[in-house]
């Protein structure tokens, strides 16, 4: 019977390992400090973010120019060429950072939603590298504006 | 009399046993069944008279994304819908795949738009025409050069659309939304000048009941389109819509299927019919059960039905090609068919003249690589097409002729 109990216990360890609680955050980080990446604006896109969701950020992006230098768009899709393609075919008027990350890296990391933005400090401690984290609606654009007011200053002067 | 009369009644019972057999015989020869579950083998090169591989240019402009969602061809062209994560664009590539331009118009203006949802070619003005997927039409030269936009007056939804003729689209329409088009108008003829609907097909047909918005294959011939209950219907003339093919994909579905269309008729209201489908879809197509089409074309030998399935093991979804040889009756899988000792995997049609436009997403393993460079099948350029073909490049587009 104890002897039951211990190996239900270690299989309830050993599943419980293979899901990972790491935020996406702190994923999309730690590959930025892997970049040296400045402190920025990030817009996080994946494979199954809406269409229109993307459109709309990408608009309001070109809308508000002067972001653009401060701003890395990160990408987990499952081919490069599918995150690229996406943002290649935006004329932002400025060349635009973008970072990759291979979906599959992806796995069993805790993902809130798969659009969003926050800004990254860049730090040694990339665990605890992001803040502002916000969540975009596509029917209250006049909040995505008042948001990049807010994070403005955070990250100019890079 | 009595003689006379017993006469005349077998007589007239005879005429009508007669031509009671002659009418189901019509009718059994002129719909043809379609076997989804062949395992028919064949050579490509029994099969097709002409082979040839298109290498689409891969640089940052002429990126592919997730998929193609349409190919035309046209004036030595081709012209790919490109569907991408965020939106839709036009690529343009000659017939060798060298890269020539792209349409990417985001936004309100003259020739902008933020959704293109579909294009065609309009063979008459030479023309693309974009669409919306609402209400307008926006026509572009060949170069990629904006011409002009058409409003059209009427409300309706198309969600595919096909150049008919000199005057005429012809284009499946969501047909469960109340528009300008009566709710279950699933085919409309458009004119090509305003847009406006010229005609509409019954609301209370067969093919409308059951096709929502499916993809029209169109040839020189006639126009085909496919719907839910497994059927293939010549849509030419929208007020003479006939089965011309059944798909058999076995029992358990044609069952399946039957219940699902007696349970869709329960219910009234849209979504909740919507809901049903989709909960079917979802509970049988990820578990293997349910064939599920999602474009048809044809060129003069071959009906190919583009499928796609769930692969169990890694949870993605691949494409394969049902090719139904139409003078022989004979129905061909394209992963039972032996391209020089390689298979063609997760490939699907989406666009059809005397040729096939099949596109290939995947690579192939490097021991397909060495089945390749000895395939006669292929001429020596295409197999290095063939074998240098990588994860990160444009998919490949095999003409089949």
């Amino acid at each position: 019977m104890k002897r039951q109990n211990i190996l239900l216990t270690l299989l309830i360890l050993l599943t419980g390992s293979c899901v990972s609680d790491m935020p996406i955050e702190i994923k999309i980080c730690e590959t930025l400090h892997k970049d040296n990446a400045e402190t920025s604006l990030v817009l996080f896109i994946s494979e199954g973010s809406c269409a229109e969701c993307i459109n709309v950020e990408f608009q309001n992006l070109a809308a508000n120019g002067e972001l653009i230098d401060s701003l890395i768009v990160v990408g987990a899709f499952s081919k490069r060429r599918y995150f690229d393609a996406c943002v290649n075919s935006i004329a932002f008027n400025k060349p635009l950072k973008k970072i990759f990350i291979d979906r599959s890296e992806l796995e069993g990391v805790k993902l809130k939603a798969s659009l969003f933005y926050f800004v990254y400090r860049k730090s040694s401690d990339y665990s605890n590298a992001f803040s502002d984290v916000f969540y975009p609606d596509v029917c209250m654009q006049d909040l995505t504006v008042k948001y990049y007011l807010s994070v403005r200053d955070k990250i100019s002067g890079n | 009399m009595k003689r006379q009369m017993k006469k005349t009644l077998i007589l007239l019972l005879l005429v009508t046993g007669l031509y009671s057999c002659k009418h189901e015989k019509t009718l059994h020869n002129a719909v043809e069944t379609i076997q989804a579950k062949t395992e028919l083998k064949a050579d490509a090169a029994d099969l097709f008279e002409q082979i040839k591989v298109v290498a689409l240019e891969t640089n940052d402009s002429s990126l592919v994304g997730l998929f193609i969602s349409r190919i035309e061809v046209w004036d030595d062209r081709i012209f790919i819908l490109n569907e991408l994560q965020s939106h839709n664009n036009i690529l343009c590539f000659d017939l060798s795949g060298r890269f020539l331009f792209k349409i990417e118009r985001t936004g309100q203006g003259p020739g902008e738009d933020v959704d293109l949802y579909d294009f065609l070619i309009d063979k008459n003005l030479n023309h693309l025409v974009l669409l919306n997927g609402i209400d307008r039409a926006m026509h572009f030269d060949m170069q990629g050069n904006f011409l002009y936009n058409i409003y059209s007056k009427d409300q309706y939804f198309p969600r595919y659309t096909v150049y008919l003729n000199d005057s005429t689209y012809l284009a499946s329409n969501e047909g469960g939304v109340e528009t300008g088009v009566p709710k279950g108008t699933s085919l409309i003829y458009l004119d090509a000048r305003t847009m406006n609907v010229r005609e509409k097909s019954s609301d209370m047909d067969e093919y409308s009941y059951n096709a929502g918005h499916n993809r029209l294959s169109v040839s020189e011939n006639r126009a085909l389109g496919f719907s839910y209950n497994d059927s293939i219907y010549d849509v030419s003339d929208i007020n003479n819509i006939h089965v011309e093919y059944i798909i058999d994909n076995g029992s358990w579905q044609a069952k399946a299927k039957k219940k699902l269309r007696h349970d869709i008729d329960q219910l009234t209201g849209y979504p909740e019919q919507i809901q049903l489908l989709t909960d079917f879809f979802n509970e049988h197509y990820f578990s293997g059960k349910l064939m599920h089409i999602k474009a048809i074309h044809e060129n003069d030998k071959y009906l190919a039905l583009s499928c796609s399935k769930p692969v169990k093991k890694t949870r993605d979804i691949i494409d394969y090609v049902l090719f139904h040889d139409k003078q022989n009756s004979r129905t061909y899988n394209s992963e039972n068919i032996d391209f020089g000792g390689v298979k063609l995997f997760n490939c699907s049609i989406r666009g059809a003249d005397e040729s096939l436009y099949c596109i290939l997403y995947s690579t192939f393993s490097d021991e397909d690589k060495a089945k390749i460079g000895n395939s006669p099948v292929f001429t020596e350029a295409d197999r290095k097409k063939l074998v240098e073909f990588q994860e990160e490049d444009n998919p490949l587009i095999i003409v089949l002729k």
